[in-house]
């Protein structure tokens, strides 16, 4: 043979540059199917991620939504979705190869083999895949963490009720502190109210009748974001009314100052669903507070007491944990604040987080996940399309038409 | 020609060629027996009107098509005897293609263009890039090596395809059509082009043509019709012939006759 032996090669560099390239060249269509295919791949991972969220919450938590129901069809629709991207992506990279039969021709004229025809081919459709696994896996995430939180954030709520109580003045205000976890950490409405109450050396005027009607109505505008009613009935409220037409517009938190007698500041609450329960205090950013504030937990089991030192420039403006109480379903949290002739205290919120902790989802194995599920379909997308570019005639070089 | 050349001096060698095609039950005769012979060195054309066989013959000449019966040989190998890898590595070692339409890879700069047959010859990345220069210089190009197909000219884009199919140093260039899309300027400078590459590079070329100016190039013309070898004639033969064609018609219609 007057030839010399040999065969022609495509480096791999050069077929993933031809693949990138030839991607880059339809981007238009590949970014389309690009996002079909990364939504199929979003909403498989979302079904999943939720599916091991739920799997973590504690039973008491979990309430009667259970994933029971969508367990059972999750995988018919999750290869729903698969199906129909991989339509797309087979779609796509037949459309590719023939649009590119006279191209392919030139290169098998030019010394291409079958298999580099089919190295690029395939090459295209696995970075087609896995970025579109990718960017799904980790969208699929995000939503899937996004509905744990929304979903979780509503089921958890508790709406305490703030209530301070002066045994020397007669007098009792109610507020309240919205708190609702959220995957593990709390969130916190803005309008979370505060307890105001100016001086009480002497026992504010207490004006019978409508005064006391206004001031409920008052208390009654005070609701979260999606209009539930944050103030719960104090224990005496004609007391708590006079207290709150007296100071709601001036001070932002109360400062309890005795001269004489004792003053008390409460709180209570009470838990929607059993579980640890974090509880925090906010110490206001106030001057000529007393170090020694001692805050006294009471709940169904028991009762511990803890001081804060208020004066601690560190605490101010901060909230500062009373520590961790277990609670079942339905009971009662008291927090008490007493101020000791004398004293200077300030009570403004308390709040409470459920220390349940939302399961940590980790992004990068789901993204991998995704990528693996999406890279393998566009695989067998591109079973056909590649076998059939790989069949291309070198003759369709001289095709006039395409 | 005058004296029978002896067989290593053929670089191609088309025996008894048939290919037929069967379309709708019916046989197509594309080609029906062909015989021809060029030597190394040589600048052949092969005219007819369309639908004669020319482009069978090219296919079959460039390893494209396996001939129904027949053998041809490229440089002394049978290629009806070869794999689809052999096939390969002969399109990539010894023929070179140069298409009417010029067939750049569009995703490709011009130096990219003429590297590729290299890359799939296994021709290292340096060199493979010298000599993908220095091919555009010599097609007048080297200027142009960055610029991607659709930023050159229909005779710039031929020069690149010119360049591309003599990259691997191959036995034969077979050319089709080469100036059927372009005007009769760019024609014949891409027709002087591959003149120049034919002396300088003593590269055997084959070239289907319905073009006149390239009779001029050509040493011998194969004429084809019906499948058949018409005549074969030498450059000065035709040139009489050419003449009084020209005398009597208009160009296109002259290889009617």
């Amino acid at each position: 043979m007057a030839i010399e032996s040999g065969h022609s090669t495509l480096p791999l560099s050069a077929s993933i540059g031809f693949a990138l390239q030839g991607l880059r060249l339809r981007l238009g269509r590949m970014a389309l199917v690009l996002a079909g295919v990364s939504t199929a791949v979003a909403f498989m991972v979302t079904l999943l991620v939720l599916d091991q969220l739920y799997d973590r919450v504690p039973a008491a938590m979990r309430g009667e939504q259970s994933a029971g129901a969508a367990g059972a069809f999750r995988w018919m629709w999750i290869g729903v979705a698969l199906l129909i991207s991989t339509t797309g992506t087979f779609n796509a990279i037949l459309m590719s190869v023939t649009e590119r039969v006279k191209e392919i021709g030139t290169l098998k004229c030019l010394g291409a083999r079958d298999r580099h025809v089919i190295q690029i081919f395939l090459f295209e459709s696995v970075v087609l895949g896995g970025v579109a696994g990718l960017v799904g896996g980790a969208a699929g995430v995000g939503v899937a963490g996004a509905m744990f939180a929304a979903q979780a954030g509503a089921r958890y709520l508790t709406v305490p009720a703030v209530v301070v109580d002066d045994e020397a003045g007669g007098f009792s205000v109610a507020t309240g502190a919205w708190y609702r976890p959220k995957l593990g950490y709390a969130f916190r409405s803005d309008q979370t109210n505060k307890v105001v109450l100016s001086k009480t050396n002497k026992p504010p005027k207490v004006t019978p009748g409508g005064c006391g009607e206004e001031a409920w109505k008052l208390l009654d505008r005070l609701t979260d974001r999606r209009g539930r009613q944050l103030i719960r009935p104090p224990t005496h409220p004609d007391a708590a009314t006079s207290a709150m037409l007296q100071t709601l517009p001036s001070a932002p938190f109360m400062v309890v100052e005795r001269s004489a007698g004792r003053a008390s500041a409460a709180w209570r609450m009470s838990a929607s669903v059993a579980g640890p329960y974090d509880v925090e205090v906010f110490i206001p950013n106030q001057a000529g507070l007393d170090a020694d504030a001692r805050y006294r937990l009471v709940y169904p089991t028991g009762s511990r007491e803890v001081s804060v030192d208020q004066s601690d420039p560190q605490n101010r403006g901060r909230w500062v944990p009373l520590g961790q109480v277990d609670l079942d379903a339905g009971a009662t949290l008291g927090v008490e604040l007493h101020v000791e002739p004398g004293a200077t205290a300030a009570a403004d919120r308390v709040r409470v987080d459920n220390a349940f902790s939302a399961p940590l989802v980790r992004v990068l194995p789901w993204v991998i996940y995704g990528a693996g599920v999406s890279t393998l379909l566009s695989l067998l997308a591109a079973v056909v399309p590649v076998w059939i570019a790989a069949k291309i005639e070198p003759a369709s070089a001289m095709r006039y038409d395409v | 020609m005058e004296q029978t050349p002896t067989f290593d001096q053929l670089a191609v060698i088309v025996e008894e060629a048939k290919k037929y095609y069967y379309m709708g039950g019916e046989v197509v005769k594309a080609l029906d027996g062909v015989d021809v012979q060029i030597r190394k060195g040589e600048y052949v054309s092969i005219m007819g009107p369309s639908g004669s066989g020319k482009t069978t013959l090219f296919n079959v000449v460039g390893g494209l098509t396996k001939p129904t019966s027949g053998r041809v040989f490229i440089d002394k190998t049978d290629i009806s005897k070869l794999d689809a890898t052999e096939l390969a590595w002969l399109r990539c070692r010894k023929i070179g293609y140069i298409f009417q339409t010029f067939n750049l890879i569009p995703i490709m700069t011009a130096l990219q263009n003429v590297t590729l047959p290299m890359i799939f010859a296994g021709v290292p990345r340096s060199e493979r890039e010298d000599r993908a220069f220095k091919l555009l210089q010599m097609v007048g190009l080297d200027d142009r090596a960055g610029h991607k197909p659709t930023e050159l000219s229909g005779g710039q884009q031929q020069r690149v395809a010119i360049a591309r199919a003599f990259a691997n140093r191959p036995s034969i260039v077979l050319a089709d059509e080469p100036t059927g899309n372009l005007d009769l300027k760019t024609g014949l400078e891409i027709i002087n082009l591959m003149i120049e590459m034919n002396r300088r590079q003593d590269v055997t070329i084959m070239c289907n043509t319905h073009d006149l100016k390239i009779i001029d190039a050509s040493d011998r013309i194969v004429w084809i019709r019906d499948g058949l070898v018409d005549r074969i004639e030498t450059k000065d033969e035709v040139e009489i012939t050419v003449g009084q064609m020209r005398d009597r018609t208009t160009g296109r219609l002259a290889e009617e006759q």
